[in-house]
């Protein structure tokens, strides 16, 4: 050992032992930036990069007023949530004077007494202020407190067309109506800001990763639905609703000559503005497109148009009442009190006046050559299914549309005695809006369009872009056809209620069905649909406007028809004809 | 002058240890009493290419983050990089003054530097907590004095400058009068005033990191004096057994090992954490200068203790490999001249500025590769600004001045004695001094 002259000065050893250390050093280092590089800049992506949405503006909802200008109906509001972070709060007390004093009653009272916590970091104490609310919050600059903003709907109509909106639900979504139908549309694309921050969260220049994509704001939609024809239509319900102690009925008002609704309502119905009140969620279905019934007799003059096409019959023709015909092994009827009619002769505009039930079957009977053959259930299964588009969905704005039930002759239940009471509205289900339309394109001299609530958009200067009116099919009935059913429907009504319309040229038809039940499988026997469907024309007899009623009746003050659709017709018919500016014949 | 020279004047105890000392004692000063320099000539440019370089790369990477420190505001930016580099100027200046000050000045002053920087250290503390002005305090610890806009002055880096020229001078003379491995003329005395110095830095000011660095400077300063290994073995385990101790008893330190075996508390997790993010997304090549993100607020001490990780961060592998080296060449640079001057007292300068830069270094990158504990110590030259930069600029004038006067030849005393000093043994273990005790 002491024979180790050559062994290294200390100098020499400290150098070596330091060297060592800066060795194992950039083994570590190599380690750490070579071997380890993924997992580190994982975790630095992860921690550095911030990805933020950018919340596009929801579209909003635009109406026309009577002279045709465009009013908002639906708008976004910024609300404000006031939370606090109680770890920040240094004085409970003069927070919860604050909160109280400004927001009033959208304070979470509750929640007061988690400000002294020091557990939590975040306590909601106000929800939904206005703007000036959360100014006066800033500006008394209380530590701990903070606002959140976040956008609510303004339906600056109130109730206005509401089942025809849905509402936005807490989450941003849709829910029915146009909000649920045209959501995406009215969402928006959302933008997304991505890039590398500092560590307070402030967006750098630097970095690879950067992504800006701007928030694409939802279309805003102008309505077909007019403000006050809307507005009226739902008084006009609701008052004849009350009149006959009803709860539920529906209305529809549109262009026959290119498919616009002008209103739709139903009842009950619901404040979009308030919807968590809602306990029957019945209350947000729009009816007129979601449920689908048997229409009873306003179908009489789908019949008779169809016949009055084929060329079976014209106004004039004349048939025998038998009050009852006996059809394979079912005995089909007119209606109660129209023994009195039995053997006498009547017009076809008599059928439609006095609804005889025998009239429209003995126009199918005609159709088949005497017999409703199967020829003839073709026929009509052509016409009801393929021109008036029953059974089949209309493609209106509109989320939960049914296509109601229609059995083609091919199907055993598609039998004689279900296409005679087919004739006349029972054994055939639809809805409102297919009904309307339909009728529509019989009054408008055959062309199908189809439905729409949508009458263009809105670019951002407010300046709107129309949609063409999407027309099916022009073909359904012919002019002729068509002028004559507005003349036979516009005197048979004139015969049923001559004063009914001071002048005007209007046209309808009422029925009353019985409701199937389909727990009982049987037709209830107190509670009946009143239908009526109708024009107004001017005085050349053109169609401007279409009707139709439907109401739920209890009563027994005669049929629901005329006691509880009919009313309610007249009215919005009669306003209608004046807002119109309509002239007389 | 002749005073410090007279104070080797004592006896030794043994014939042989005499003659050792009267070596030494004929190397360390002159005839005059001054020490003995041997033949001037030309000095160590390469070391002091090598400062400048790494304070260069200190500058540049801390100009490359300037946007994060200063929010991207240009009239603060400007005024930032001139702050900064005035700090360099101020650095090489202190170096530039340390290497032309006569090395005799800091033999007759080191021990009064060391005295006056203590007792600033010792009052500093008081003053922080009586809350008298200029003492500048954070999160409890007083180690700071406060000039205003010119920032703040660290008296515990004037402290290891004075530890480095008092303990040089304290074993110079004990090895001059053969008395370095005597517990009673040279290591309790040594040791009760490093204590006290270590007591005013880790237990006054909290200040774990410095005090390492001084514990260090004054062992490999023993070392290298030649003290026998098995007191060397004996003073290590008293001060592992103080370290314990003293970690025991302060909770932030506790709380600073429980981080280093991963379950301290957040902020020194997070610390390290982010340090080890920077040098690790940074990967072999680096993000480039000015791609540093984790400069931006996410790596707490940025431009101070942290820098080595944003260098890895912003360079990668490759430049830190190029650092590390440049640092391990600076080191062998002053450590070799030991190997080189005959004048004890110079030697054990250069071993305590070796060493000084060495603990920095160590402890630095080691807690940003979470190797060893944080223990919250700048990159020497690198870590632009603090005190530290200007005593290790100065610590460097004083190598450099003593880079002079290195002779050609490895000191070669007496066939196995290659550090000159009869007393001190050259080999771990095995000292001719601790030989000869034991034969006796």
């Amino acid at each position: 050992m002491t024979n180790q002259s050559e062994q290294l000065s200390r100098a020499s050893r400290l150098t070596l032992g330091l060297f060592l250390i800066l060795a194992i050093f950039l083994v570590r280092l190599f380690y750490i930036q070579v071997i380890s590089h993924e997992e580190f800049l994982a975790k630095a992506n992860q921690m550095q990069i911030s990805k933020r949405t950018i919340n596009p503006e929801r579209g909003q909802i635009y109406t026309k007023d009577q002279n045709g200008e465009i009013v908002p109906l639906v708008l976004n509001q910024t609300v404000y949530t006031v939370f606090a972070d109680p770890t920040q709060v240094k004085s409970p007390e003069k927070v919860k004077q604050l909160v109280t004093e400004v927001a009033g009653s959208q304070v979470i009272k509750s929640n007061f007494d988690k400000l002294s916590s020091t557990s939590l970091q975040y306590v909601v104490l106000a929800r939904q202020i206005t703007h000036s609310q959360a100014e006066k919050i800033q500006e008394a600059d209380l530590a701990g407190i903070g606002l959140q903003s976040s956008s609510r709907r303004v339906y600056t109509e109130g109730k206005l067309a509401n089942q025809v909106l849905g509402f936005v639900n807490a989450d941003g979504k849709g829910q029915y109506g146009l909000e649920q139908y045209l959501n995406t549309e009215l969402s928006g694309k959302a933008g997304l800001l991505q890039s590398v921050t500092d560590v307070r969260r402030i967006p750098l220049t630097i970095g690879v990763h950067d992504v800006s994509i701007p928030a694409e704001d939802g279309t805003d939609y102008v309505l077909t639905i007019d403000r006050s024809v809307q507005a009226q239509a739902e008084a006009v319900l609701q008052e004849g609703l009350k009149n006959v102690n009803s709860d539920s009925g529906s209305i529809i008002v549109m262009n026959p000559n290119n498919g616009h609704i002008m209103a739709m309502a139903n009842y009950p119905d619901f404040d979009p503005s308030d919807y968590t009140k809602v306990t029957d969620a019945t209350a947000f279905q729009n009816h007129a497109v979601s449920y689908a019934f048997e229409p009873g007799s306003v179908m009489k003059t789908m019949t008779t148009s169809m016949s009055l096409d084929l060329g079976k019959i014209n106004p004039d023709t004349t048939f025998t009442d038998p009050n009852c015909v006996q059809i394979d092994d079912a005995k089909i009827c007119n209606a109660e009190g129209d023994e009195k009619f039995k053997g006498r002769t009547f017009t076809m505009t008599k059928v439609l006046q006095y609804s005889l039930n025998t009239g429209v079957i003995w126009q199918l009977e005609q159709i088949g050559g005497g017999d409703i053959t199967k020829g003839a259930r073709q026929t009509m299964y052509e016409y009801f299914h393929d021109k008036y588009r029953f059974g089949q969905t209309t493609g209106i704005e509109q989320p939960g549309e049914v296509k109601g039930t229609i059995f083609s002759p091919d199907n055993v239940q598609g039998n004689k005695v279900r296409y005679a009471n087919m004739t006349f509205g029972q054994g055939v289900s639809v809805t409102m809006v297919q009904m309307a339309t339909a009728f529509s394109a019989t009054v408008n001299g055959g062309t199908y369009y189809q439905p729409t609530l949508i009458e263009g958009t809105l670019d951002k200067d407010g300046k709107e872009t129309t949609r063409d009116p999407k027309i099916i099919s022009d073909t359904v009935v012919s002019d002729g056809a068509s002028r004559d059913i507005r003349k036979m429907m516009f005197e048979a009504r004139r015969g049923s209620w001559p004063t009914a319309d001071g002048g005007y040229y209007v046209g309808s038809k009422t029925g009353t069905a019985q409701i199937y039940d389909d727990t009982t499988r049987t037709y209830s026997k107190d509670r009946t649909t009143g239908t009526t469907i109708g024009f107004g024309a001017d005085k050349d007899g053109n169609a401007q406007y279409v009707i139709m009623v439907r109401i739920e009746y209890s009563g027994n003050q005669g049929f629901a028809g005329s006691v509880a659709a009919n009313p309610v017709f007249t009215k919005m018919s009669n306003w209608l004809a004046q807002y119109e500016g309509m002239t007389k014949p | 002058m002749s005073n410090w020279a007279q104070t080797t004047n004592r006896p030794s105890e043994s014939r042989r240890n005499k003659l050792a000392a009267a070596e030494i004692k004929s190397t360390l000063f002159d005839t005059a009493g001054a020490l003995k320099l041997g033949r001037k000539h030309r000095p160590d440019y390469l070391m002091v290419v090598l400062m400048i370089v790494l304070s260069f790369v200190g500058v540049v990477i801390l100009f490359s983050i300037t946007p994060a420190l200063t929010g991207g505001d240009n009239d603060a930016s400007t005024k930032f990089m001139l702050r900064q580099a005035m700090f360099l100027v101020a650095g090489l200046a202190s170096f530039f003054v340390a290497s032309r000050v006569p090395l005799d000045f800091w033999r007759q002053h080191g021990a009064k530097l060391f005295v006056i920087a203590l007792a600033i250290c010792f009052v500093l503390p008081l003053m922080g907590a009586l809350k008298i002005p200029p003492a500048y305090c954070t999160l409890g610890a007083c180690r700071w004095i406060s000039l205003g806009s010119l920032g703040t002055f660290q008296p515990a880096e004037f402290l290891k400058f004075g530890t480095v020229l008092f303990t040089a001078g304290f074993l110079a003379i004990r090895c001059a009068r053969g008395e370095l491995n005597s517990y009673r003329k040279t290591l309790i005395p040594l040791g009760v005033v490093v204590l006290a110095a270590l007591f005013v830095l880790a237990i006054m000011q909290k200040d774990l990191g410095t005090s390492i660095s001084l514990a260090a400077i004054v062992l490999v300063q023993l070392i290298v004096a030649g003290l026998e290994m098995r007191k060397l073995a004996a003073i290590l385990g008293v001060g592992a057994g103080l370290a314990i101790l003293s970690i025991i008893m302060a909770p932030h330190r506790i709380a600073r090992v429980a981080t280093f075996f991963g379950q301290g508390d957040a902020t020194a997790d997070y610390h390290i954490n982010q340090a080890m993010i920077a040098l690790g997304s940074g990967g072999l090549t680096g993000r480039g200068l000015g791609q540093s993100v984790q400069a931006f607020g996410w790596l707490p001490e940025a431009i101070h203790d942290s820098i080595f990780a944003i260098l890895g961060e912003s360079l990668g592998f490759l430049g830190l490999l190029v650092i590390v080296a440049l640092f391990g060449l600076l080191l062998r640079q002053i450590i070799s001249k030991v190997d080189y001057i005959e004048n004890i007292y110079l030697r054990l300068i250069v071993a305590g500025v070796f060493s000084w830069i060495a603990a920095h270094v160590v402890l630095n990158i080691g807690a940003m590769t979470h190797l060893i504990p944080l223990t919250g110590i700048t990159l020497p030259l690198v870590s632009i600004g603090g005190t530290s930069m200007l005593f290790i600029m100065a610590s460097l004038g004083l190598v450099f001045a003593i880079s002079h006067y290195t002779m050609h030849r490895k000191v070669k005393a007496e066939g196995s004695n290659e550090d000159a000093s009869p007393i001190s043994g050259r080999r771990f273990g095995r000292s001719r001094y601790a030989n000869r005790s034991r034969v006796r």
